[in-house]
């Protein structure tokens, strides 16, 4: 059984870990095994296994049987689909089909807005 | 923020059945001829997208005339984003109506409808300015203008 405070550990980890993937973005070349060398950015690769690892993370907390307030197994269900596009995205860009800061960046900031919203209760 | 934009946010955080049964009302019946239930749905979130486009561009022009914080602005750019995003799911498959895209872009538009929803109820929730009952009718006015 998941408490409450234990579901805010997970999201402020996950919160944490966001906002030091935007820092890092590109502005610490020196992590090499993150960066892709040429555009001094977040490889894809790692973005994709970072949202697709936290979705799982995610995942195991939202199960119905957790006795938690429906709004946030509905906020931890919001954060876990969230990722999953996010990753999704990914691919989108990889593929060449479509892609949009503004919209990966949107969608980034809503995520973090639900964690938030989870973290202030 | 003026009470249009919080009209559309009210819209925006309605269920899915809440939103079809008002698109009923509001959409004349001609319109009924050539649009689907889930037609009108999307024309409405291409409405709102449009509106919310407005109200931040209008915003940047002249932020000292603007009704919006820099809180609710961030906001707008956020759930524009996801409107657009939501819009996407439809458009990268060619597809008519929601029904029928595939089973990944429907899955993708659900999960960003519920996200959209989840958001502005926060939003209008956890705002200090109480929602007004007329603001229905501000918004009927301004949405379908």
């Amino acid at each position: 059984m998941k408490s409450l405070q234990n579901i805010q550990k997970v999201v402020s980890r996950l919160d944490c870990s966001l906002v030091e993937i935007q820092a890092r973005g590109s502005s610490e070349p020196d992590r090499s095994y993150l960066i892709d060398e040429d555009s001094q950015t977040f490889t894809r690769d790692y973005l994709q296994y970072f949202f697709l690892k936290e979705e799982d993370r995610i995942n195991d907390l939202v199960p119905s049987s957790l006795n938690i307030s429906p709004d946030v197994t509905s906020a931890l269900a919001d954060i876990r689909d969230s990722l999953a596009i996010l990753a999704e995205m990914r691919t989108w860009k990889q593929s060449g089909t479509f892609w949009s800061d503004e919209l990966f960046q949107g969608l980034w900031n809503c995520v973090r807005r639900r964690i938030g919203f989870v973290r202030s209760l | 923020m003026d009470e249009a934009t919080i009209g559309i946010l009210s819209f925006l955080s309605l269920s899915n059945k809440d939103k079809l049964g008002m698109l009923d009302t509001v959409f004349s019946q001609a319109s009924d001829q050539y649009f689907t239930k889930d037609d009108r749905l999307f024309l409405s979130i291409v409405k709102c997208d449009k509106f919310l486009g407005r109200v931040l561009h209008d915003h940047r022009l002249e932020p000292e005339f603007s009704a919006l914080s820099d809180e609710d602005a961030s906001f707008l750019v956020d759930i524009t984003a996801l409107l657009k995003l939501i819009l996407h799911f439809k458009f990268i498959d060619g597809a008519d109506t929601v029904w029928s895209m595939s089973e990944t872009s429907i899955s993708c538009f659900n999960r960003m409808w519920k996200l959209i929803q989840n958001l502005c109820i926060d939003w209008l929730v956890n705002r200090s300015e109480p929602l007004t009952p007329d603001i229905q009718a501000i918004f009927n006015d301004a949405y379908f203008d």
